[in-house]
């Protein structure tokens, strides 16, 4: 009996439909045979004649295969046509990029510039601003904030008055907490630390929808006045201070020196507007009357009730605070409300300078991608007579056109591999040396949706690039390609005109990188020589903070004490203390009135910034006294007369062309008793370089005692050598004392600027990269250019042209395609560099000699990029030129 | 006078699918069964090749007009059964009536009566 199966499997050609499929083809084929075969051995025939009739049925196997794959429904097809020959393909890519080392070392270094830069700060905008916060349903937390809009104030901190009434009478927040941020001394075991915390009510943390990884929560009791004292600490300072021991609940942990019972310990990410934060305390409400007794010092978070809107709470909020003003004008006249999401708040100012980066990168992308065209093009064209012979071997365009795609997706994924390596190395890199006040940057890395966000960012460059030659490809003149030998000069002048179009973009996106990176770059300049008001070199700063309220006096006289010791030491020209040190964060700030003149309406007193000083703050910082006299020891009594110091600002504002020595003050703090002016001061700035200093009133530090506050100390030498020393000096007084943030003044105006020297320095380092690989283009274009026209200009200087002529011909021919790149860079970086307005300080986004020079260096070295291939023309021999062919 | 000549090819064509389904709307039956039926009714004069049958299968099983389907019958080797769909039946009621419609007015006109 034969083997039908057998049989029908050797005579049917291999049918482009799935395996599966095609053995039930050929089984139903092979029945047909097999039941012919036995009817006709049943019919009396021999086997041989069976065999030719069962043959008979299906005579030409060919048109029957074609027949069936055509009947096949498509969910059956298989897909191997497409995929056949993509091994050897892969093997040819690889084949040909090893036997050109240069050109893919250019090339992997230009993909792996263009990818990694992409990846590096997509991670960082994935980490920043797309990541949604590790909060339960993050989209209804938001921060609300007083405003006071006619004086400028926005995003305010909150009065506890106000915050009580809003809870009271809002109907658009299913839960609130107010946020009262307080630095402890961590004492009692282990080194003394000082410590970040907030005091919160017992919402707080179901409000995030987080819960303690061990122990509980606070519950109401524990936040009324006199409640127990109770703390949640941070999974770090647990792990730190208790070795991560369960029995660390109920323990007691002294926090400025009073005993506080362990309840329970943070999640080990618990994340906190991304900054750490290592004690909860609960914010103990004491019946007070609020609005008479304290400011405005809280932050309020809330999570909106279920399809209650962000705007609908702001409209409600808006009307409670007009009824407010209305009961209270004294105290809440002019104030708003501000609502803002929490994600906007997390966000805050880091957002427009990502989303620059990420446009930058883009630029510098397509860079890359336009340079590798053209590499690819150039080497298209030098290929053409291999796929003309491909293609005269049979080879379809279709299959061509997958040749080229194929060696440019192999390109693509190994400069994207590189490239993700480069972007590994620079996020570390930006995270080690960056700002520090981006919320979450921290937590960028390379993970799984950087990594598809890469693949993709090099499966579209590697079809983008891989396209332009691809396409050439497609409309090879197979006869002429082999007729001209190699040359192809038909088709190249058609890739020619391409590669000018690829050069004329690559130049305008480095003109729009280079004009962005040079606004950034004035601007920084500007905003660092703005004169801080006082002389921050040489200065280091140590801030304390004061456990367990020493009486006034007494607080009064241990800092003139670390003063003195601080004084004392080697190197050290002299010493002084303020609260609030310039540049280190926010201060505090209050109405104030000048006696003997009207009063004010309801919301209508001038406001001034307040610090409190002890005598040698000024001289130490080389403040200049510009009327009066500094504070003296003398003046540091607080039964003693008022006395106050005001800054420029104030004096100016407050008295014009008078004389302000002569008045007096009634200042808003502990109390309104009326202080004399006994000096002016310079104005100092407070929070950053590009802020207007405010008016300023400074307090002698007995006369408003706080808590905390900031040694300064000028040193004749480099001053952070001297940090073990202001610590030992100040432990000397007080054991124990822990100073933090001890550094010099120059590195925190350094930190102010951060962003900003981020950001440019960013920006510049791809403006160069793009310039660099623009250069890349116009070299590799002009010197092409050179070697396919090697004949022409052999004519041309036999027919008399002098060496240097043709030199100014060619380069001549390169800066026409700089020329259409400046003129389009210009006119795309004057429409887009107005995104920049809000990171600019002192210069417009359209400065006129940003723009200038920008197109003057691109330009010169644009030129140079043409002129060395053009000096190749001074090395050529016209007759050897004619002889090229 | 030459002997009068038609051309049944084309016929044959069109006409393929539906004697399939006619077939099929009886029973299910397999591939050679449908080859010898349609041999043995027609008197060989629908020449039906069995080389064309099995595509014309494919072809009415991807349509949705037929559906195969492996039957083992003891001490048998398993074959593939053909049975026609509902939606088979309404294309074959379809194309009967318009094969009636046809007959009927080629009738009218040539005087031609389906047998």
């Amino acid at each position: 009996m034969p083997d039908w199966k057998k049989y029908v499997r050797e005579k049917l050609p291999a049918l482009q439909v799935k395996p599966t499929r095609e053995a039930e083809i050929i089984e139903e084929l092979a029945n047909q045979l097999d039941l012919a075969y036995r009817e006709a051995i049943a019919g009396g025939r021999s086997e041989s004649e069976a065999h030719r009739i069962a043959e008979a049925q299906l005579p030409d196997w060919r048109r029957l295969a074609r027949d069936i794959e055509i009947a096949q429904p498509p969910r059956h097809r298989s897909s191997a046509r497409i995929w056949q020959g993509i091994p050897a393909d892969l093997r040819h890519a690889f084949r040909v990029l090893r036997k050109s080392p240069v050109f893919t070392a250019v090339a992997l270094a230009t993909l792996a510039l263009g990818i990694g830069g992409c990846a590096a700060i997509f991670s960082l905008v994935e980490a920043v601003l797309l990541r949604p916060i590790d909060y339960r349903d993050p989209n209804r937390l938001v921060m609300v904030w007083e405003k006071d809009a006619q004086n400028g104030f926005h995003k305010n901190v909150v009065a506890m008055a106000d915050y009580l009434d809003w809870k009271a009478r809002n109907h658009v927040f299913a839960d609130m907490s107010p946020i009262h941020d307080r630095i402890w001394n961590v004492t009692g075991q282990g080194e003394p630390v000082m410590a970040e915390g907030i005091e919160v009510n017992d919402r707080f943390l179901p409000l995030l929808g987080t819960e303690p990884s061990l122990g509980r929560a606070f519950n109401p009791d524990e936040t009324r006045a006199g409640g127990p004292a109770v703390a949640l600490l941070s999974h770090r300072l647990w792990v730190n201070r208790f070795g991560a021991r369960p029995d660390a609940i109920g323990k007691t942990v002294l926090l400025d020196d009073r005993p506080y019972t362990i309840i329970g310990i943070l999640p080990a990410n618990f994340p906190w507007l991304g900054r750490p934060l290592d004690v909860l305390t609960p914010l103990q409400l004491a019946d007070r009357n609020w609005r008479v007794e304290a400011g405005r010092f809280l932050r309020v978070i809330a999570r909106l009730k279920p399809g209650v809107s962000l705007a609908q709470a702001q409209n409600e909020m808006s009307g409670i605070a007009r009824q407010l003003e209305v009961e209270y004008p004294d105290f809440n006249k002019g104030w708003g409300v501000e609502i803002v999401s929490l994600a906007e708040h997390f966000a805050a100012g880091s957002a427009t300078a990502l989303w620059v980066l990420m446009g930058a990168v883009g630029l510098v992308l397509l860079i890359a991608c336009s340079n590798m065209a053209n590499l690819m093009l150039t080497r298209a064209v030098i290929r053409e007579r291999e796929m003309a012979l491909r293609s005269a071997l049979g080879a379809t365009s279709a299959r061509l056109v997958r040749l080229h795609l194929i060696e440019s997706a192999v390109l693509a994924l190994i400069g994207g591999t590189l490239g993700c390596a480069m972007a590994y190395a620079a996020v570390r890199a930006i995270q080690l040396y960056g700002p520090e006040d981006i919320a979450r940057l921290q937590s960028a890395g390379l993970n799984l949706q950087v990594a598809l966000f890469a693949l993709a960012v090099s499966a579209f460059t590697g079809i983008l690039f891989g396209l332009a030659p691809a396409i050439a490809a497609r409309r090879l003149d197979l006869a002429s390609a082999l007729r001209e030998g190699g040359r192809g000069v038909g088709s190249s002048l058609r890739s020619e005109r391409l590669r000018g179009v690829f050069v004329v973009a690559q130049v305008a996106f480095a003109f729009m990188l280079l004009a962005g990176a040079g606004l950034l770059i004035q601007s920084l300049n500007r905003l660092t020589s703005v004169s801080s008001g006082f002389d921050p070199h040489h200065v280091l700063t140590g801030r304390i903070m004061v456990s367990g309220n020493p009486g006034d006096e007494q607080l009064s006289a241990m800092c003139r004490e670390m003063i003195d010791r601080l004084r004392a030491l080697p190197g050290v020209e002299n010493a002084g203390f303020i609260t609030w040190l310039p540049f280190s964060g926010p201060g505090a700030g209050t109405d104030f009135a000048v006696v003997g003149r009207p009063p004010y309406g309801p919301g209508q007193a001038p406001e001034t910034d307040v610090r409190v000083v002890q005598p040698g703050y000024f001289e130490t910082m080389h403040i200049p006294l510009l009327r009066g006299r500094f504070f003296t020891r003398a003046d540091d009594r607080p039964d003693g007369p008022r006395l106050y110091v005001v800054n420029e600002a104030l004096a100016r504002e407050m008295f014009n062309r008078q004389d302000p020595l002569h008045h007096s003050l009634t200042v808003e703090m502990d109390d309104s008793k009326p202080g004399r002016i006994i000096g002016v001061v310079g104005d100092a700035k407070q929070v950053s370089l590009d802020a207007e200093v405010r008016p300023m009133v400074y307090y002698v530090q007995s006369q408003l005692p706080v808590s905390f506050g900031t040694f300064v100390m000028r040193t004749k030498g480099r001053p952070e050598l001297m940090a073990s020393a202001m610590e030992a000096a100040i432990q000397n007084v007080k054991k124990g004392q822990p100073v933090s943030d001890v550094r010099t003044m120059d590195d925190w105006i350094a930190r102010s600027t951060a962003r900003m020297r981020f950001q440019t320095a960013l920006l510049a380092g791809f403006a160069l990269i793009a310039v660099v690989l623009a250069l890349i283009g116009v070299y590799g274009v002009m010197a092409y250019s050179v070697a396919q026209r090697t004949h022409e200009i052999g004519v041309r200087m036999a027919l008399g042209a002098g060496h240097g002529y043709m030199q100014y011909w060619i380069a001549l021919r390169g800066m026409r395609l700089a020329a259409g790149g400046l003129a389009l860079g210009l006119i795309a970086a004057a429409l887009t560099t107005r995104v920049l307005d809000s990171l600019l300080y002192g210069i417009t986004p359209l400065d006129p000699t940003t723009f200038a020079l920008t197109a003057l260096l691109l330009a010169m070295a644009c030129l140079l990029a043409s002129y060395i291939p053009a000096r190749r023309v001074t090395t050529l021999d016209p007759l050897a030129a004619l002889r090229s062919e | 006078m030459a002997e009068p000549y038609i051309d049944t090819r084309a016929l044959q064509k069109t006409s393929a699918e539906i004697v399939v389904l006619a077939l099929l709307e009886q029973r299910s039956r397999h591939g050679y069964e449908l080859a010898k039926l349609i041999e043995s009714r027609t008197d060989g004069k629908l020449e039906f090749h069995v080389a064309s049958l099995y595509p014309m299968l494919y072809r009415l099983e991807a349509k949705g007009w037929v559906e195969g389907r492996w039957i083992e019958r003891a001490g048998e080797r398993r074959k593939r059964f053909y049975r026609i769909t509902s939606r088979g039946r309404k294309i074959l009621a379809l194309q009967r009536q318009s094969w009636r419609d046809f007959f009927e007015a080629l009738d009218r006109v040539a005087q031609i009566r389906p047998a």
